[in-house]
């Protein structure tokens, strides 16, 4: 099989899963409360007004039809269009996804060099400081994340100043549009001004869902590499006089493959935290997108948003599993060959 | 020319819950150069664990390591139970011995091709090798034990049990170390593959000095110079292998032979009655006493001391006293 | 380690205590201004007020009431399920199996708190509906489990020989293979509870779960946000406590599979 095939096939393995979820996604946003319109603008609005809004989304024909625009609508990147300002739903997604995945790459930065530190730590010195990272494990997975970004700002931005609480930049800082990430537009358009601003207002929003999400990484790393350093290799590098901390990189490497496959599982802790941190830190992304909308009763964005995450998920799946094959030389040798 | 290993006195115990098992319990040997020394005794007996200590590759929860284990090369020697961490690391092992492992099967990086893996030991002890000749080396050590050159590209899983031990039989010769330690190293392969790697070790016979530990004595009796017998952690027979196969002057080496099948002879198979004795409460007084049929008082009291038996040959028996 | 046990029993013992006994100690309703707004921690006011003048310290024992409780049905409700489709899933097998399964895979892969953000969106804000779906986002967990250990102890002899004897599937399933998997599911309910708190307290704080003005310590959090960051640090409290009760949960569930051998089934 050639690496070409072999994406090809893990993209259509993807494709059931992207089903089931919008399916479930269909089913709880319109079979559930029989008429999501009135059940989300309440039944005080005018009938009119009511039918009007049914008429604009499709939600007046029957529910099989329904499905189907539904789908074709997902696979053809139509959403429908926003009842707050008109405009088609994918172009506000568009909009916000930018900086929802600059607070999720850098948050998952953080957690991932947290992971490693400290489970290397644990592997290398055991006893007393491996106990202490597993608790470390435990308490960072329960921090509640808006009061855990709530006392970081507290304490960082309001007693001491040094960073700011909300937003992704100052306004009027903004850099040109390329990417839509501003670390990364500001960096290709050497507006170190801008840049700085960025990365200080990234600071606390990423220290604080990276620490979360690190408590789940630490603890795979961490598991799968004292899994590993009891495995008969291990024996043998020791025996062969490498040194300890060659031997860990080598009880690390071959714990890769199961640890990415079970962090891929847990990107959507990553996804869920980053809602929670949107919303504590004002940050313009999907997440605070989702929670304005279904305030604002916005239907078809709120639709649109959630099967966005559908497709999000999707998609990080697919790229796991391309990592593993880089990784996993077993993978590897059966699909080049 | 002095033995090129000295082993006095040496003990491994190590923590099992709240007992101490006592795995290795003052044992003394020596192993002349290009000598083979096949050490036997059931499973449970501590030979295995003699090979670890002998290497100091000490579980994780040892509680006691002591004696002495000393390595001659040359004018220098080393005392592998009291030298440094960094020094052992440095100088003795994989350098100056070896050992090819029971487990040979999970013993090589999985997620590594034999080449790199090789190369990476290598490496460790022969900076002076870049990678291009770090691999010639590794392709000359693999086509010393009868693998094609392309095993280097392989990865652990894309190899059978019978090459894999050949690889790990090639990696611990190809720094030249003075002693290669053998746990088994036939145990787990099929009687064909068997038949092969035990014409591979007899061909490397005289090069190095090995200590061989099986619970084979056929195999024992066909590579090994001498022979010692292990027994609930402590050696009860050494001597040449003739005289410890032919005349074996411990009851249990007698009763070793006697449950063991041999082409030559027919006779009947006897087991061992009784069990192997725990490592954690040993008998008191000489430990084999309650599987043995000549036990005397004494036994049941005092611990036999070795005795000559014969030129090279010592046994634990109170028999041999009386 | 078995002070993971002791301490998660203890916090969580504390918390349900703290959470009961209001009615007996504190005269102060959680819901009336008994004083002027924002005041500092004082002896008057052990945590201070809110920015309605309300006593911090009782709403927070009064706003527990609501995250236990939703937690706890939502523990019930996707236990319950979860095990029932997986003991199903796992004891008949074929097409069934694989569907069952693969949606539950794909559920699982996908952020549970979005799910539930969404089912409460459409159910509207009540601690119910909470309740609902939250304990549906987290049937997976379950299902895996119970779909995982029936596999197995279908091929036990004991079963067979039961099946040999004409048992039916519903009576080998309830006689045999559920009382296997009890323990274990208690045992994950009890690190699930964690999660669920989590998840309430998230679902509170958008306020998907109560109408002010009952208290619960995700949406006073969320009610105090712009007060904490004018320097109302006490008005974090109930954030502290939503981290306190989940850590009580977690480390009591670690502690409970430690001690019964279950860290493989995690």
């Amino acid at each position: 099989m050639s690496p070409l095939r072999y994406i090809l096939l893990r993209l259509a393995l993807a494709l059931p899963t992207m089903l089931i979820l919008l399916t479930v996604v269909f089913l709880i946003l319109r079979v559930i409360p029989g008429n999501p319109i009135e059940a989300m603008v309440g039944q005080k609005a005018p009938p009119e007004y009511i039918q009007q809004l049914m008429e604009q989304t499709g939600l007046n024909k029957p529910l099989y039809v329904q499905y189907l625009d539904y789908i074709r609508g997902v696979f053809t990147g139509d959403l429908g269009r926003s009842f707050i300002d008109n405009r088609p739903v994918i172009a506000d997604i568009m909009d916000r996804f930018p900086a929802t995945v600059e607070l999720a790459v850098f948050s998952f930065l953080v957690s991932i060099a947290i992971g490693h530190a400290l489970a290397f730590l644990a592997a290398y010195f055991r006893r007393n400081v491996d106990e202490a990272v597993r608790l470390y494990a435990i308490i960072a997975y329960i921090l509640f994340i808006p009061f855990f970004g709530l006392a970081l700002q507290l304490i960082f931005g309001v007693y001491l100043r040094w960073l700011p609480i909300g937003g992704r930049i100052t306004p009027g800082l903004e850099p040109p549009h390329i990417t839509g990430l501003y670390v990364v537009d500001a960096a290709i358009s050497g507006d170190w001004p801008a840049l700085v601003s960025a990365l200080k207002h990234l600071a606390l929003p990423s220290i604080t869902l990276g620490i979360v999400i690190s408590g789940v990484f630490t603890r795979f790393i961490r598991n799968n590499m004292v899994k590993t350093l009891e495995e008969d290799f291990i024996t043998t590098y020791r025996a062969a006089g490498l040194p300890r901390w060659r031997v860990l990189m080598r009880a690390y490497r071959a714990a890769l493959v199961p640890t990415i496959t079970m962090m891929g599982l847990q990107l959507a802790l990553l996804l869920q935290g980053a809602v929670l941190t949107e919303t504590t830190f004002s940050w313009p992304g999907l997440g605070t997108l989702l929670l304005e909308r279904i305030q604002y009763l916005d239907y078809p964005t709120v639709q649109g948003v959630v099967i966005f995450y559908v497709l999000i998920v999707v998609f990080i799946n697919i790229a796991v599993d391309l990592v593993n094959l880089a990784v996993d030389p077993r993978l590897r040798r059966g699909v080049w060959q | 020319m002095p033995p090129v290993l000295v082993v006095e006195g040496l003990r491994l115990y190590y923590g099992m819950g709240k007992d101490v098992v006592k795995a290795v319990d003052g044992v003394s040997l020596e192993l002349d150069r290009g000598e083979v020394l096949a050490v036997v005794g059931e499973s449970g007996s501590g030979k295995s664990s003699l090979g670890y200590a002998i290497m100091r590759l000490l579980p994780e929860n040892a509680v006691l390591y002591d004696g002495r284990i000393l390595l001659h090369d040359g004018g220098a020697e080393f005392d592998i139970v009291s030298m440094d961490e960094e020094a052992l690391r440095r100088d003795v092992r994989w350098k100056r011995i070896s050992m090819v492992f029971q487990a040979s099967m999970n013993a090589i990086d999985p997620v590594s091709t034999i080449g790199d893996f090789i190369y990476r030991i290598v490496r460790e002890h022969r900076p002076d090798l870049d990678k291009r000749r770090g691999l010639a080396a590794a392709a000359e050590a693999i086509k010393s034990v009868g693998l094609p050159v392309s095993v280097l590209d392989m990865y652990p899983f894309e190899l059978s049990g019978g090459m894999k031990q050949r690889v790990m039989i090639a990696l611990a010769l190809i720094l030249r170390p003075l002693v290669v330690i053998l746990d088994e190293p036939t145990s787990a392969l099929d009687v064909i593959t068997q038949a092969n790697v035990i014409s591979l070790l007899k061909s490397l016979r005289g090069d190095v000095s090995m200590i061989l530990i099986t619970h084979d004595l056929a195999l024992a009796s066909e590579i090994a110079d001498r022979i010692a017998v292990m027994y609930a952690g402590k050696i009860v027979e050494i001597g040449p292998s003739d005289a410890v196969l032919t005349s074996p002057r411990h009851p249990y080496t007698g009763a070793l032979l006697e449950s063991t099948p041999t082409l030559r002879q027919d006779r009947a198979l006897s087991s061992i009655p009784g069990r192997v004795p725990s490592l954690i409460r040993p008998p008191p007084g000489c430990r084999f006493h309650p599987r043995c049929g000549h036990a005397m008082d004494i036994c049941r009291r005092e611990e036999p001391p070795m005795v000559d038996v014969g030129p090279g040959h010592r046994a634990a028996c109170w028999l041999l006293r009386t | 380690m078995a002070v993971k046990l002791y301490v998660g029993a203890a916090v969580v013992a504390a918390i349900l205590i703290f959470i009961a006994i209001p009615p007996l100690l504190i005269g102060t309703s959680p819901t009336l201004s008994t004083d002027r707004p924002l005041l500092p921690p004082s002896p008057a006011h052990p945590l201070g007020t809110d920015y309605l003048g309300r006593d911090v310290l009782a709403r927070l024992m009064y706003g527990g009431r609501v995250p236990l409780g939703v937690a706890l049905l939502a523990t019930l409700i996707s236990s319950i399920a979860g095990v029932l489709l997986g003991m199903f899933s796992g004891y008949t097998g074929r097409w069934l199996d694989r569907l069952l399964t693969m949606t539950m895979d794909s559920l699982y892969a996908f952020p549970g708190l979005l799910m539930a953000m969404a089912i409460a969106a459409v159910l509207g804000p009540s601690p119910l509906n909470a309740a609902l779906a939250i304990g549906f986002v987290y049937i997976p967990t379950y299902y895996r489990l119970a779909r995982n250990e029936t596999q197995v102890i279908k091929t036990f002899q004991y079963i067979e020989a039961a099946r040999a004897l004409g048992a039916s599937t519903t009576h080998i399933v309830v006689r045999h293979v559920l009382p296997v998997l009890t323990l274990t599911i208690v045992v994950i309910a009890t690190i699930n509870l964690a999660d669920a708190i989590l998840t309430e307290a998230a679902l509170a704080f958008f306020g998907y779960t109560v109408v002010p003005p009952t208290p619960d310590w995700g949406a006073d959090l969320s009610a105090a946000k712009s007060y904490i960051l004018n320097g109302a640090w006490w008005l974090l409290t109930p954030g502290l406590m939503i981290v306190l009760a989940a850590l009580g949960f977690s480390l009591l569930g670690e502690g409970l599979a430690d001690r019964f051998g279950l860290r493989k089934k995690l």
